[in-house]
């Protein structure tokens, strides 16, 4: 998911560097957090597993709960007005390698 | 140590098939998740692969939620028989018990990173022994370490008597452990000196539990989620004991169980049982006893209370004054000075007591536990009020924000409602602890309570406390197991001092090579009155052994040696060994038969841990951990005991255990079972029925109910209270720091979360105080309170805070602690909240170190300071480290 959180944000792009993007599954069991971020604490989460919540502006570390790791961010680059994926940080769940599976 | 920057990695290595498959169970939090460690060697660089018959997990990668991920920290790299080798250590995925399928909290999911592994921040584990020499600890060999030890131990108890030789221990880190700990510091030294890692004396740390006759752990996990009703006192078992909560009681609250959370910090669990039909009673720190009796009243002048249950199961007075010449004169509550206090005549005679106190009436209640009043009685009505002739299934557990502070009162308070709501004896009708560190203590020797010098008005003495003989000197030589001892205990900073002063400040310090002048020096040195320090650690732990020891041995700990351990609901599993213990350290039992022997004290020839859990079991029996008919068992089948238990896997066997007819072992699902049927037979063979299994713990097996006067602990509450800018001073744990963060400060993934020790404020008090989230602020006191000295009592309340007062025995001292402000909507008005153990910053420092009188346990969650901004940390504008969000996102 990518998000314009409106605050400066770890990794954010744009002129604001507030714009992120992160994987969604939950690094603890792999729960899917689609529609869970919070505008409010700029949160995603809580996963509908066992409630873990990561804060996106903090290259998506764990707020509350039981992820093994932070959530994987997805690191972004601004091409004029194009934003490109480039790499991900952090193992994403389900995997033993981010590009081999 | 590490810095607080996690870089994550991007893959791990999955273990290949063939990969050898060890089970354990999680060294953490009081539920043990099973555990299973894939172990294969380092050398031929063979890795899993993602195809099903490439992995050990017979699983294709990538893999669906709640399968077997293997997360980059659940991997390390160890020496096994000296080679490295490589182990993932995950959840167990078959287990069937706990944690079904597999779930774990992130503690024991991170747990490969405890691994001892010299290319990581667990490099600086304790090698080699230590001797302090010349300022410096220098590793000695184990013979010169030992025979030291040895001879300064017998010196202080041959020259200064069997209570100068100290010992202060951790209660739980393995049956063997424990029992070779206590077979050596009770039955051979046999000294009142003596204590455990989370109270200043050897008392029971539920007194109230213990008074009505419920045992701590009789409750099953199934329990908690069955219940209709379930009051929660004193913690957030999501918090704390993860598993409990995400697969019991979230599973109960989906099934629509009402959850009552009596916390002051409305953390996940809290707020996602309030989104779900729950209610949070937000009490102010210190008022539970008032909030519990508020309930109670609103339930007994409607009615409510479960009659059938009352007319059966609770004592009357002939019944709660019998025992044969034991019963009430001989409990610990029924000395002089507390005579008529406690004990009732029955349901009524409470009943008329409990009307009579004006301030468990409603508005008053309200008004100082800071509760809103509705609250209140919703909770009375979902917890007893009938629904026609169908009563609510309610279940009560606490933990320790409802019984560290007003100890006795709480508890005494707790246990009454849960009678007369009918919890403690049903399914899914249970009142116990929810428990926090495992059940794994086992009692080699008996505490010699005669030899202690404290004593209240009346016959009994009460357990020495060990803080207060210490800093008034008594103390010669301290032993400390596993435990920190000061940041743990209240008034920390009082505590340093005066270590400092008898161990650094005295004129005897080792200034030489040779073994016999080191031992008179320290002879000389416990002569002048000062006092020598032995210390057993897994890591040098500041300021214990970092400053103050003089001796220092190594210890092997979870996955170095294999060990026996019980979870909160009893069930026994064995802990196999699967690494090498880093370079000369050996496991403690080890230890203390090395030094027993020394010291000349027979019963410590153990070849191995199985010597000792063999030697052990005898002792367990009757017990709620009674593990005695395995070895039975075992030894019918040509086993020894770890080998019968290990049979068990991550499943374990539920204490107490018990062998069928056919030789075959069952375990107890839950304790004071009064629907149970047990062999009409009786106990069979080597069998022991504990009157546990089917009723309480009282000499008529019925419980006793009983009073809990406020009046007893408001004087030292009002005392402490916030004053002008004061904020109430509580602590606790958080989900992702277990205890001192002897190992989450060596894994970079924790470090980042939480870099130094925080402080939750309130908004609105932080914005009277101009501080924001990402301050430094200091934490400070000029008035707490401690105790001199270990008083005689004469007469009633001298033991009472008002009391040492009077008699000038209570002096007050500055304390200050730094953090990091956390400001935030979760947390009561009028209080702050840090990490108990932040070993650095030690929030203890502001308890008072005023034991409870009549238990002798502190009151860890009551103390009081001021906060003023300081600085800015470096994590306020960073996005690298820390976070500031609320802990109640839903």
């Amino acid at each position: 998911m990518i998000v314009k959180l409106g605050v400066e944000g770890g990794g954010g792009i744009g002129p604001n560097r507030d714009v992120v993007a992160f994987n969604y599954f939950c690094t603890h069991q792999g729960g899917d957090m689609t529609g869970s971020y919070k505008g409010d604490t700029k949160s995603l989460g809580a996963c509908p597993l066992h409630l873990s919540t990561y804060d996106l502006t903090r290259h998506g570390i764990l707020i509350s709960g039981q992820a093994y790791q932070s959530l994987p961010q997805v690191l972004l680059e601004l091409n004029g007005n194009d934003v490109f994926a480039v790499a991900v940080f952090g193992l994403i769940y389900g995997r033993f390698d981010n590009l081999q599976g | 140590m590490t810095t607080p920057y996690y870089i994550p990695e991007t893959n791990v290595p999955l273990p290949p098939k063939g990969a050898e498959i060890i089970t354990t169970a999680c060294d953490y939090c009081i539920v043990a998740c099973g555990l299973k460690v894939f172990r294969w060697p380092v050398a031929g660089s063979v890795r899993g692969g993602p195809k099903a018959n490439e992995n050990a997990f017979g699983v294709k990668f990538p893999v669906d939620p709640l399968g077997p991920w293997v997360a980059p920290n659940q991997h390390n790299i160890v020496l096994h028989k000296g080679q490295p080798h490589h182990v993932v250590v995950i959840p167990d995925k078959d287990a069937e018990f706990v944690n079904k399928g597999g779930d774990s909290s992130l503690r024991g999911g991170c747990i490969a990173q405890k691994c001892y592994n010299p290319q990581s921040p667990t490099r600086d584990r304790l090698k080699r022994p230590m001797m302090r020499i010349y300022g410096i600890l220098q590793p000695v060999p184990w013979d010169f370490a030992l025979e030291v030890a040895a001879e300064i131990g017998k010196y202080v108890i041959d020259n200064h008597g069997a209570n100068a030789y100290g010992v202060k221990t951790y209660s739980y880190q393995f049956i063997e452990n424990t029992y070779a700990i206590t077979k050596y510091a009770l039955r051979h030294i046999n000294t009142a000196n003596f204590t455990f890692h989370d109270t200043p004396s050897d008392v029971s740390s539920t007194p109230g539990f213990r008074d009505a006759g419920f045992d701590n752990f009789g409750p099953a996990y199934d329990d908690w989620m069955n219940a209709e009703t379930l009051l929660i006192c004193g913690t957030d078992p999501y918090e704390t004991k993860t598993i409990l909560f995400t697969q019991w009681i979230m599973r109960g609250i989906q099934n629509g169980q009402k959850a009552i959370f009596m916390v002051p910090r409305r953390t996940a669990g809290v707020a996602y049982a309030e989104a779900n039909g729950g209610l949070w009673l937000d009490v102010n720190p210190g008022t539970d006893l008032l909030l519990i009796n508020a309930i109670a009243r609103i339930i007994v002048e409607n009615g409510w209370q479960d009659k059938d249950w009352i007319k059966n199961w609770v004592n009357n007075k002939w019944e709660s004054s019998s025992g044969f010449g034991q019963g009430t004169r001989n409990t610990p509550w029924q000395w002089r000075t507390t005579w008529g206090k406690f004990q009732t005549k029955g349901f009524e005679d409470w009943k008329k007591w409990l009307l009579a106190q004006d301030e468990f009436k409603l508005a008053h209640a309200a008004k100082v536990s800071g509760v809103d009043a509705q609250k209140i009685r919703t909770a009375a009505e979902w917890m007893a009020k009938p629904n026609g002739l169908k009563r609510p299934k309610t279940s009560v557990m606490i933990e320790k924000g409802l019984y560290w502070s007003n100890n006795v009162g709480n508890t005494q308070a707790i246990s009454a409602l849960g009678i007369i709501v009918g919890a403690g004896g049903r399914p899914g009708q249970v009142i116990g602890r929810a428990g926090g560190h495992q059940r794994g203590g086992q009692r080699g020797g008996k505490y010699p309570r005669n030899k202690s010098p404290m004593k209240v008005p009346g016959r009994r003495r009460r357990a020495l406390d060990t803080d207060t003989y210490m800093i008034a000197g008594h103390t010669r030589l301290a032993h400390v197991i596993g435990t920190t001892w000061i940041q743990s205990m209240a008034g920390s900073q009082q505590l340093a001092k005066r270590f400092h002063e008898l161990v650094l400040a005295n004129p005897h310090q080792v200034r030489s090579y040779d073994k016999q002048d080191i031992i008179d020096t320290l002879k000389k040195r416990v002569d002048l009155g000062g006092m020598v320090v032995v210390n057993q650690e897994i890591y040098l732990v500041d300021p214990i052994g970092a400053r103050f020891a003089d001796i220092v041995f190594p210890a092997a700990t979870w996955g170095e040696e294999t060990f026996m351990r019980a979870n909160g609901e009893r069930r026994l599993r064995l802990y196999n060994k699967f690494y090498d213990p880093p370079g000369e350290a050996k496991p403690d039992w080890w230890i203390i038969a090395e030094l027993s022997k020394r010291m000349g004290f027979d019963g410590f020839d153990w070849k191995n841990a199985n010597d000792v859990a063999e030697e052990a079991s005898r002792f367990s029996r009757g017990s709620r951990k009674d593990f005695h008919m395995i070895k039975v068992a075992a030894k019918r089948e040509g086993k020894t005991l770890h080998q019968k238990l290990g049979e068990f896997g991550t499943n374990g066997i539920q204490g107490p255990v018990f062998m069928k007819e056919d030789g075959t072992l069952h375990g107890t699902k839950r304790l004071h079972d009064t629907t149970l049927e047990l062999d009409e037979l009786g106990p069979q063979g080597a069998n022991v029925f504990n009157k546990k299994l089917t009723h309480f713990n009282s000499q008529t097996g019925k419980c006793n109910i009983q009073k809990s006067p406020w009046s007893l602990f408001s004087d030292y509450w009002e005392w402490m209270k916030p004053k002008g800018d004061e904020l109430w001073c509580s602590s606790g744990r958080t989900n992702e720091r277990w205890q001192s963060g002897f190992d989450d400060r060596r894994r970079p993934y924790i470090v980042q979360r939480w870099p130094d020790n925080y402080v939750e404020i309130h908004t609105d008090d932080a914005k009277a105080r101009g501080i924001e989230s990402g301050d430094t602020v200091m934490v400070y006191s000029d008035r707490v309170p401690s105790l001199k000295e270990t008083t005689l009592g004469i007469e009633g309340s001298d033991y009472s805070f008002t009391g040492q007062m009077k008699a000038g025995n209570v002096e007050l001292t500055r304390a200050a602690v730094t953090g990091v402000a956390m400001v935030t909507r979760h947390i009561k008005k009028g209080m702050i909240y840090m990490d108990f153990l932040h070993t650095s910053q030690p929030a203890n420092a502001l308890e008072g170190r005023i034991v409870d009188w009549i238990s002798g346990n502190y009151n860890y969650k009551m103390g009081t300071a001021k906060i003023k901004k300081i600085g800015v940390s470096p994590y306020k504008y960073s996005f690298r480290s820390m976070s500031f969000a609320p802990r109640d996102i839903i």
